[in-house]
């Protein structure tokens, strides 16, 4: 087949492949670089705008595309494959897609080199352009930073796909027919993450107030791995290149490139799988996140940052005073720990500096309860005691100040037991009931009763805080704990007792036969009132 | 000639129309641009380059590439507004197509006009749909987002078969003067033939 070539035609043939090799190079990598790629259209074209398209040239992704060619060509049997790879800054790596020149032995010898083969590269060219826009890695390389980097690797040979995981998608971009074979340009990308979420969680607990960019150097450092690749990111080169860089940048006068050093706070995103399928969102059940389909959904980092419950005070194991509320900020503070926006919400109202509120009675006190049922079994009789080992209690829609705590102000139970040794200047009636005398005091009562006459099972909860929200009320002179306590443990009805309704049962049938007998006697009237109605 | 159709089906939003269009008919001229040719003496000639520029969607998760060419640009936006008030005035229940037509002009003697012989016509046929709430609309921006990307492959996919009409009105050594003139003026590009847009039915 070769020798139907004329030597001036091969050579531009082997010419061409070679360039577009290189220029595929170019367009898969810039592509993967997170910005917006933008060149000038120009009638005077230059030695380096091969395919009339002003493709730049970076001379880093140059150099590697010549090393990994060695002087070969794309041929039967010798694909140039670009491998395109997200490394973490944990430094977890995952393939994405893989990018593959390739040529079979299907030949079209009487296609022109010169101009046919050379407009249809063109063309492919194009094709690669917007391809590289639509599969997922495009919008993986968008987002690209801190967090993670996309890494290029070139390498010939044969095209390894194993690294995609299961599942993978291919979407072939062209193919250009030659004398000497067919040029297919495909790409196989991932689809599947899940490995990805399933390794990040399998590291410690994220721990409170973790700083997102806490990792001194980029993930992307000088001593890049060779089986990685190179990283798709302009701050990656070396200084020597840098001027080299500096003149593919001058050149794009028009380029609205957006460098992003802020970088998001996120970790590895999932991503919707193929433009080709209607599939569903990956699994991202794994990473507990919610993510509408196809988007590229960066809340991992509230995993990161979300907090241990035991790690805030504020989860109300103890009650803390104002005072340990602003220690809790300055250590947050001195170990450089920033206000993460996703603290919550008993951070916020942590940092306010009061104690916590706690409705009275609410089941969210569940230490409270617990201890005052602790306390509670311990001495009831010793009130002051009770006083200085109950810190402060404020019922809900309470309007009384904070800052007074006074023996008066104070919220107990028994209560009643504590009038007789607290101060009772106190005027709130709300705080010690008047009319209970701590003997009769039905709490008392129920609390060491043995159980009344008809009462039932033990109780399966006690109200300690007798200060119920709404409860005062003016015109009785009862307040509803009273109440409540008062018929905590009703007798038990005697039409539920078992020897009373068996007896009923009893006398009711015992008196049927008699009932029958009158209502037969009088059967004639209740027919003349049944015809009555009718 | 045979002319090559093909045909692209969307459904997007009110407030997509423009971008999905835009996306669409920037994919196809993209391919079909080239650049501008130079006679010289003793009968060579030169083509200029062409630049490309990515164009971020704002209300769908695309992101699309088009010829660097802001007159291009105008031209065919001018042609997708007037698409849309079309649409949205039509009355029709958010249906409507539009047309990207290339097509030759052959010169014929006098006097007869010039012919235009199309000979390969894209057709974006676009269905609008109306969201209840904000979340169906981020829905919908991402589900539009992939099928355009599906569209994208559609268009990149014909660019492999050759088309005996395209080839035959490629820069061809042969034919130097056999290209039509422009449908509108371009500084660095031209496009295969001649391109009109048309408005075809809203129904």
């Amino acid at each position: 087949m070769d020798s139907d070539l004329s030597p001036q035609d091969k050579k531009d043939l082997d010419k061409f492949i070679k360039f577009f090799a290189l220029k595929t190079v170019q367009v898969i990598v810039q592509a993967r670089l997170g910005e917006k790629i933008c060149t000038r259209s120009s009638s005077s074209p230059t030695g380096s705008d091969w395919f009339n398209l002003a493709i730049k040239d970076i001379p880093e992704v140059s150099h590697e595309a010549k090393k990994a060619l060695a002087g070969q060509l794309p041929g039967i049997g010798r694909s140039m494959c670009v491998e395109i790879s997200l490394k973490t800054s944990e430094g977890d790596s995952m393939e994405l897609e893989t990018w593959c020149l390739e040529m079979n032995e299907k030949c079209d010898k009487d296609i022109k080199v010169s101009y046919t083969v050379y407009n249809r590269l063109s063309v492919l060219l194009k094709s690669l352009m917007a391809i590289t826009r639509v599969t997922p890695a495009y919008k993986l390389s968008r987002k690209q930073g801190h967090d993670y980097v996309i890494l290029y690797r070139i390498y010939f040979g044969e095209v390894q796909l194993s690294g995609l995981g299961e599942g993978f998608q291919t979407v072939r971009v062209g193919v250009v027919g030659t004398p000497v074979g067919t040029v297919t340009l495909s790409c196989a990308y991932r689809t599947n993450l899940a490995f990805m979420s399933s390794r990040q969680f399998d590291r410690s607990a994220p721990i409170l107030g973790i700083i997102v960019d806490h990792f001194v150097d980029p993930p992307c450092s000088s001593q890049r791995p060779a089986v990685l690749g190179q990283p798709c990111n302009y701050r990656a080169p070396d200084e020597e290149d840098g001027g080299a860089f500096a003149g593919v940048q001058d050149s794009q006068e028009v380029c609205t490139t957006s460098f992003s050093t802020s970088p998001p706070s996120q970790c590895v995103c999932t991503l919707s799988p193929s433009p080709s399928k209607m599939s569903k969102p990956l699994p991202l059940d794994s990473l507990q996140l919610p993510l509408a389909p196809g988007l590229v959904a960066h809340n991992m980092c509230s995993s990161r940052v979300s907090y241990q419950p035991g790690a805030l005070p504020g989860a109300a194991e103890v009650h803390p005073t104002a005072a340990n509320a602003a220690q809790v900020l300055h250590a947050g503070k001195e170990g450089g720990v920033g206000v993460v926006p996703c603290q919550p919400h008993g951070a916020e109202t942590h940092l306010t500096g009061e104690p916590p509120l706690n409705t009275p009675g609410s089941s969210g006190d569940d230490e409270g309860l617990s201890r005052s049922a602790e306390e509670r079994s311990v001495s009831p009789s010793d009130p002051v005691e009770y006083l200085n080992a109950f810190t402060r209690k404020v019922g809900a829609f309470v309007n009384k100040p904070s800052t007074q705590i006074t023996a008066a102000n104070l919220d107990l139970p028994f209560a009643a037991f504590a009038a007789r040794g607290l101060d009772t200047e106190g005027s709130d009636p709300m705080v010690q009931p008047p009319e209970s005398p701590p003997s009769q005091s039905p709490l008392q009562a129920s609390l060491h009763s043995q159980g009344s006459e008809g009462s039932g099972p033990q109780d399966d909860f006690v109200m300690v805080d007798f200060r119920p929200a709404f409860s005062k009320d003016d015109l009785l002179p009862m307040d509803l704990g009273t109440f409540y306590r008062e018929f905590q443990n009703p007798p038990q009805l005697t039409s539920l007792s078992l020897h009373i309704s068996s007896q009923s049962m009893a006398d009711d049938l015992d008196s049927l036969p008699e009932k029958l007998r009158v209502y037969e006697k009088n059967i004639d009237e209740f027919d003349a009132f049944v015809d009555m109605l009718q | 000639m045979n002319c090559r159709s093909e045909v692209l089906e969307v459904t997007v939003e009110a407030r997509q129309i423009d971008e999905a269009m835009l996306a669409l008919l920037h994919t196809i001229l993209l391919h079909r641009s080239t650049g501008k040719f130079h006679y010289k003496k003793e009968g060579t000639y030169s083509i200029g380059t062409v630049g490309t520029a990515d164009s971020d969607c704002d209300f769908i998760d695309f992101t699309f590439v088009r010829v660097s060419s802001e007159e291009l640009d105008r031209v065919i936006r001018k042609a997708v507004c007037e698409f849309k008030d079309g649409l949205n005035n039509s009355g029709s229940d958010g249906m409507g197509q539009i047309s990207l037509e290339f097509y030759q002009k052959k010169k014929s003697r006098w006097p007869f006009s010039d012919e235009c012989i199309p000979w390969e016509v894209w057709t974006i046929k676009v269905n609008v749909v109306n969201l209840a709430n904000e979340q169906e609309r981020q829905i919908c921006r991402e589900k539009v987002g992939e099928k355009l990307g599906e569209k994208v492959i559609n268009v990149v996919e014909p660019q492999r078969r050759p088309a005996v009409s395209v080839q035959n009105h490629l820069p061809d050594h042969r034919f130097p003067g056999h290209f039509c003139e422009h449908h509108y003026e371009e500084t660095d590009q031209r496009h295969a033939g001649a391109v009109r847009i048309r408005n075809l039915s809203l129904y």
